[in-house]
């Protein structure tokens, strides 16, 4: 396989070996593509709820895969290379799952209910997400706008946070 | 006031009402011509969690605190009339003595303060209070309790509640509105309504006429006293001294059934009903001349399971034709809500954030053994074939201490996740945040599990009764 190295990534060709070995390791049928149970097979992640999320967001041409390319980029995005606002709109997108620009009433409470689990009932989480929608809403449209999101979220520092320490 | 939009139609819980999407409108809240706000339409639309805006808001304090000011230290009422005791920012639970109490076109009412700290709802309660007195200013009376003062709403949370809902300037507006709230009330010309008690310079009534109430109450003397001193807690009302130091609070004084006796015979009344301490039935009858002799003071609480975790009833004075009842009740269920009134989003993402960090980490990690190798199928790297460049061994030394790093990192986030999913829950039993020290100390296992115990919480929680230093 062979990807062809663009402005955009931003990483050595040691790296990008590195990389590439761990795509295959993670690529057990070998068909070049990393498919959902190649990542639910995996133990360590078996507790992990978001596990569906992150890949839907790393799968950029919506094939159900990640691609070689889509693992560099996605993983790029969220290294010390990435910006914050790179970060940021990893995290919109978690939440977004439609992808539609937009964070919905139902995509919020499916999301907090992945994490959650049954530790708040149905009626609490509602209750919570009802208010932070309203709280963050501020053209009144029902739903959560990347702007109206990083508004609500700009005192979090997760550009620090969420950076995976590669390079 | 219409529901907050669901444009998707996505909304989970559809049978569960959605919180109105626009603050109150003023021709909602003020009709045509009207002058004072429509309180109905107002408890409608907070019940459902609507909100105010800042304008309506100030304008609903401002026309209080001049109704206020018109009115004298000491107050006079005849029955019918409810009498309540502590509310605490329990807004689902003042519908609920709304209820009980009776109708305001005919029944007066009686509040001896306390309508703010501890709950979630000081606002909701404040606003709807203050509509209802607007509305019904000669029958419906707010005395104040030692809660309604700068001192006490900053070191609990309504000033964070108010910060969080408005903004300094509308704090500001209701601490000058309960400066200019009275202080005392006779009932039936035998009765005297007060948050507190009695005091040492306390002797006649026209003691409590001549103070100058409009004010930040004071560490001590009259005006302190009568928003913060208790009765002696024994079943006779024996004490050593007619006002012992009042220890539990740090200020004040307790009296006993001398200084009640004495006081109560001199102004030719016959008990004082008074709140400021929780009750595990919402009321308590300190029969101090005999069991078959009228209590002297009557305490009434009136905010059930108090703080989330008292398990306590509430209850209210009904006072009509001469005769004394007591209303119990529960509590009533209440909107949850996360501590400090966080949103979901600052709830949640560090907890996303640890998920994510820790599926990048199962992507790019490699075995403690494993050498990173030159592949034996070139990757092309770039437009230019150029040798592929062998991995020398510090260079994947510094990768695997990298990586290695991040998993650290990962393990330290998992444990602060769990304290802090412990602290969360000890907050979540402690609406206000003032976790008591007790609980912190009894250890994480002691902790799990919710306060099941009136006295337990009474215990733990009593740190939380002293005034601030």
């Amino acid at each position: 396989m062979g990807v062809k190295i663009s402005q955009e990534i931003p990483f050595s060709q040691e790296e990008l070996l590195m990389l590439e070995q761990r795509f295959r390791r993670l690529d057990k049928d070998g068909s070049g593509m990393l498919e959902p149970n190649e990542f639910f097979d995996i133990p360590e992640l078996a507790q992990n709820p978001l596990v569906q999320r992150v890949i839907s967001v790393f799968d950029k041409n919506k094939d159900g895969n990640i691609s070689f390319y889509e693992f560099v980029t996605g993983i790029s995005k969220l290294s010390e290379a990435g910006s914050e606002e790179d970060k940021m709109r990893f995290l919109f997108s978690i939440y977004d799952i439609e992808n539609d620009g937009f964070i919905s009433n139902g995509e919020l409470f499916k999301v907090l209910k992945m994490m959650v689990g049954n530790n708040l009932t149905d009626v609490q989480l509602q209750q919570l997400v009802d208010r932070t929608i309203i709280r963050a809403d501020e053209d009144f449209d029902g739903k959560i706008s990347y702007e109206e999101f990083s508004k609500m979220i700009r005192d979090l520092e997760i550009g620090e946070k969420l950076t995976l320490h590669f390079k | 006031m219409e529901p907050m939009l669901d444009p998707l139609s996505d909304r989970f819980l559809k049978d569960l009402p959605a919180p109105p999407g626009r603050p109150i409108s003023r021709d909602v809240l003020y009709p045509a011509g009207q002058f004072v706000p429509n309180w109905r339409a107002l408890q409608s639309h907070l019940h459902k969690e609507g909100r105010v805006s800042k304008a309506e808001c100030i304008e609903i304090i401002a026309q209080t605190t001049s109704l206020l000011m018109s009115e004298s230290n000491l107050l006079e009422l005849m029955d019918p009339v409810t009498i309540v005791g502590d509310i605490h920012g329990q807004f689902y639970d003042l519908l609920r003595v709304f209820e009980l109490g009776g109708n305001f076109d005919s029944t007066k009412y009686l509040f001896l303060g306390d309508y703010v700290d501890r709950g979630s709802f000081s606002i909701e309660v404040i606003l709807l209070l203050y509509a209802v007195k607007l509305n019904y200013p000669k029958t419906v009376f707010l005395l104040r309790g030692n809660h309604e003062c700068r001192q006490m709403s900053s070191f609990f949370n309504f000033r964070s509640e108010c910060l969080y809902k408005y903004d300094l300037e509308v704090y500001d507006l209701i601490m000058d509105s309960f400066d200019s709230m009275p202080i005392a009330c006779i009932v039936n010309n035998k009765f005297i309504g007060v948050h507190g008690g009695i005091s040492p310079e306390l002797t006649s009534l026209q003691d409590i006429i001549d103070l100058q109430r409009v004010t930040e109450p004071p560490r001590l003397g009259l005006f302190c006293d009568l928003l913060w001193s208790d009765p002696v807690d024994n079943d006779s009302g024996q004490s050593s001294e007619k006002f012992k130091s009042n220890d539990v609070r740090g200020c004040s004084y307790c009296y006993g059934s001398v200084a009640v006796n004495t006081f109560l015979k001199k102004n030719k009344l016959l008990s004082i009903i008074r709140a400021h301490e929780v009750q595990i039935d919402g009321y308590k009858m300190h029969k101090w001349n005999g069991s078959t002799g009228f209590p002297v003071v009557i305490t009434i609480f009136s905010a059930p399971n108090y703080c989330d975790v008292y398990n306590n009833k509430g209850a209210v004075v009904k006072f009509n034709n001469n005769v004394l009842n007591i209303q119990q009740y529960n509590y009533t269920v209440h909107p949850y809500i996360l501590p400090n009134f966080m949103d979901i989003f600052s709830w949640s993402i560090p907890f996303v954030i640890e998920k994510v960090l820790e599926m990048l980490y199962q992507m790019v990690k490699t075995n403690e053994d494993e050498v990173p190798v030159s592949a034996p199928v070139p990757a092309q790297v770039s437009e230019k074939k150029t040798p592929i460049v062998e991995f020398n061994h510090p260079k994947a030394e510094l990768l695997r201490n990298k990586v290695r790093a991040v998993s650290k990192m990962m393990k330290m986030l998992k444990t602060l996740r769990e304290d802090k999913e412990v602290i969360l829950q000890l907050k979540g039993l402690c609406p206000d945040n003032k976790i008591p020290r007790g609980l912190l100390q009894q250890g994480r296992d002691a902790i799990i599990g919710a306060v099941d115990s009136f006295h337990k919480a009474k215990e733990w929680d009593l740190e939380n009764e002293r005034r601030p230093k």
